[in-house]
């Protein structure tokens, strides 16, 4: 694969544009899953979980501006930049024989299951537990919450605690004896993605299925998720934002308001030079943690975090920006400027922290504190 | 010996800023200063091949000691010496930029009036034959960067006609008969010197004119311009940020640092999202225009961007750090002045939009419409 970012980028934009973007609305309006669809992603290498984080997060930015389509990017996100890099990149050699070519190619798909709606503050952030059998097997026990592509999935990266306070990760199957996925989540925002709790009751896992070793689910497999989440699953949205501010300029060249042409405004001008430039920042910020995540464990976690943050607070300024520019033409209708500002804030709440944790975070270690 | 980026930031960090509170009061950079930025080579750096990013370093780690030093040091070399080195005569180069790079004399460049910023339509002051023979310039150039410090100021006048003449460059030998200079009072940005250089019919040798200079080629220097106020936006932001983070370990409230505080983490953290974002933009311009390249929209984008975080950042800075932010004793109140000069500064950023935006849109940046909302909005009086 070349590493040319930009022709990565021009390369999956130009396949989404062609097999994402001219059925993301009707898929939107009856919040209809297309896996077909993201199977079609794996010609430009948009679901090789093998390639470096530079070259996912160029195509994600593709897909993102290409599909218009921030569901299907959201569950794409899961899938690649989730389960399939903690497969590639921590599984053993059994588990990546049996599942990277099915999940490289889309014929399995992905998703990570560690989020959990706690009613008590746990310090592993997860209630979720996991004992050894009689038989050298594992039995999970636990609730995981709002799991992406748990509807459609294969395989879960599951983490639990186990009796010594240690958090383990698994790969389980979806269809396994003890695993229950729950109702799909009916949802206003990201209508193309599946959304939903999975729970766990006596499933038992074996040895070969856990990833990483013991102790290794937060400190190394949650933390390669969150890595690629912020430098990966974050580019489609840099994308999408990206196509909200050409939908905002073409509408700016048609638009009227108060008898005149949008684009004679100086007000309109200026809030389409700011979406542009914040989005042209965003994007590099992405590239930048990208290159972070390649350099492993020099990473610099500081510069996803800072890059997760941007992102996430441009989401909501270009959104509500594009809505401003679009003005009444946002009532009732199918424009893709109008879905996108819908889910612009949503999908980047579900990716990482609020943005108010992530400012805390990253301010609180630049104090020295934590 | 080739620029050591360790040896500029240790300079400027052990040097320059602890004077920057003294240059601000005293309205005056030291002699002794500029001769060391010299020394360090920061002056050639612009005009040796030093790449790209190693100059974007040094340009932040200057700005952010002392942005008046950064301003005098860098409009000299980098804007008035690459307006003579891209744009002007073999005989304008010979005569004025080593000695600029050497440190030897200062430069400016002279293109805003009192009645003209943005509109170069505006400009009056005029190139024109004298009956002795004699080229002659007439005009008076405003709010100009080194003003009463510069040795050379590239001037931009008409030729002939002081209204519908073409444009072009006059290299002016500031110490000429009829040359007077006066500073203007500002808010910020007080250690450089900022003001007016009248011309009173200064003779100009046809060696040093340059009529007919291409889009492009202006533009390819023009962009330098914005390239150093984006740095300069960061730089301040930084020093900011360094100074609110040293101030809130320090300083105590309700029995602990305000350290502690979550109202102050947040700010911060955003302060250093922002930084982080506009710094990545810088140095790909940066390493554009070391290679010689027109940066074209990146560099408005980056002027824009850089100096309004700058100065969001000092004020936020300012306000994390409580009453003792609004004293003179401590930076910020500086640093908020000094990042107030580089949004309007070259081109104003909302002069840079309107250029951006008509690129979108396919509109002419030149054309006016007048305003006339009010009759179709309802709200005309007697409507």
């Amino acid at each position: 694969m070349t590493s040319d970012a930009g022709e990565l980028r021009r390369r999956a934009r130009a396949l989404a544009a062609e097999a994402i973007a001219p059925t993301a609305a009707a898929r939107d309006r009856e919040a209809r899953w297309d896996g077909a669809a993201l199977r079609r992603l794996a010609c430009v290498g948009l679901l090789a979980p093998t390639a470096t984080a530079s070259e996912l997060a160029a195509l994600g930015d593709g897909l993102g501006e290409g599909g218009v389509d921030p569901g299907l990017a959201h569950a794409w996100g899961a899938h690649t930049a989730g389960a399939s890099v903690v497969v590639a990149r921590l599984a053993g050699d059994e588990l990546r024989a049996r599942w990277l070519p099915a999940l490289a190619s889309g014929e399995a798909l992905g998703a990570v299951a560690h989020a959990e709606r706690l009613d008590a503050p746990s310090a592993t952030g997860i209630a979720t537990r996991v004992r050894a059998s009689a038989r050298g097997r594992w039995v999970l026990d636990g609730q995981k919450h709002l799991v992406v592509n748990a509807p459609v999935a294969d395989v879960l990266v599951v983490t639990a605690e186990d009796d010594g306070g240690r958090v383990q990760a698994f790969l389980v199957e979806r269809r396994a004896r003890g695993v229950t996925v729950g109702p799909r989540l009916v949802t206003d925002g990201l209508r193309t993605a599946t959304f939903a709790d999975v729970r766990l009751d006596g499933c038992v896992v074996w040895e070969e299925e856990r990833i990483g070793l013991a102790g290794e689910g937060l400190s190394r497999v949650m933390r390669l998720v969150r890595r690629y989440r912020r430098a990966v699953a974050l580019a489609p949205w840099v994308g999408l934002s990206r196509a909200l501010v050409e939908a905002s300029v073409a509408h700016a060249r048609v638009g009227r308001r108060v008898g005149r042409p949008l684009a004679s405004s100086q007000a309109v001008r200026a809030r389409l030079v700011d979406m542009r430039t914040r989005v042209d920042l965003a994007a590099r910020l992405v590239a930048h943690a990208a290159r972070e995540v390649d350099r492993g464990d020099a990473c610099d976690d500081r510069a996803l975090a800072s890059a997760a943050l941007f992102v996430s607070e441009t989401l909501s300024l270009v959104a509500r920006a594009a809505l401003e520019v679009h003005g009444l033409d946002c009532l009732g209708s199918d424009r893709p400027a109008v879905r996108l500002a819908r889910d612009a804030t949503l999908g980047a709440r579900l990716l990482d922290e609020h943005p108010d944790v992530l400012a805390a975070v990253i301010g609180g270690a630049l104090l020295g504190l934590g | 010996m080739p620029f050591s980026c360790e040896d500029f930031d240790r300079l400027c960090r052990d040097r320059i800023a602890p004077r920057a509170a003294a240059v601000d009061a005293a309205g005056a950079i030291e002699p002794a200063t500029m001769r060391a930025l010299a020394d360090a080579g920061y002056l050639a750096m612009f005009h040796d091949g030093t790449d790209g990013e190693a100059q974007g370093r040094a340009m932040e780690a200057l700005a952010r000691a002392c942005a008046a030093t950064f301003w005098a040091a860098s409009i000299s070399t980098v804007l008035c010496g690459k307006m003579l080195s891209t744009l002007c005569s073999e005989a304008s180069r010979e005569r004025w930029l080593g000695p600029i790079a050497a440190g030897d004399v200062v430069g400016s460049f002279g293109a805003s009036e009192d009645g003209a910023g943005s509109d170069p339509g505006s400009y009056r002051t005029v190139l024109y034959r004298a009956p002795d023979g004699t080229l002659r310039l007439d005009g008076a150039k405003s709010r100009i960067t080194n003003a009463c410090t510069a040795d050379v100021c590239v001037v931009v006048a008409r030729e002939g006609d002081p209204r519908s003449g073409p444009l072009c460059y006059a290299v002016v030998d500031l110490s000429a008969p009829g040359v007077s200079r006066r500073e203007l009072p500002r808010v910020g940005l007080r250690g450089v010197s900022w003001g007016v250089i009248e011309l009173h019919s200064v003779v100009v040798e046809e060696a040093h004119v340059v009529r007919d200079v291409s889009y492009e080629a202006t533009l390819g220097a023009v962009e330098w311009g914005q390239l150093l106020q984006a740095w300069c936006g960061i730089g301040i932001g930084e020093a900011a940020l360094d100074a609110a983070a040293r101030h809130v370990r320090e300083r105590a409230a309700f029995g602990r640092p305000l350290a502690h505080l979550e109202a102050v983490h947040g700010p911060l953290g955003r302060m250093r999202a922002e930084l982080d974002a506009v710094r990545l933009l810088a140095r790909e311009v940066s390493r554009q225009k070391g290679e010689g390249r027109l940066a074209r929209e990146a560099v408005m984008m980056a002027k824009i961007a850089a100096t309004e975080v700058g100065v969001s950042v000092a004020q936020a800075a300012m306000r994390v750090s409580g009453g003792w932010g609004f004293a003179t004793t401590l930076p910020f109140e500086r640093l908020v002045r000094d990042s107030l000069g580089n949004v309007p500064a070259g081109l104003p950023n909302d002069r840079l939009r309107e250029l951006l935006a008509c690129a979108m849109l396919d509109a002419s940046p030149w054309a006016y419409e007048p305003l006339d909302w009010l009759e179709p909005a309802g709200l005309a009086i007697g409507g």
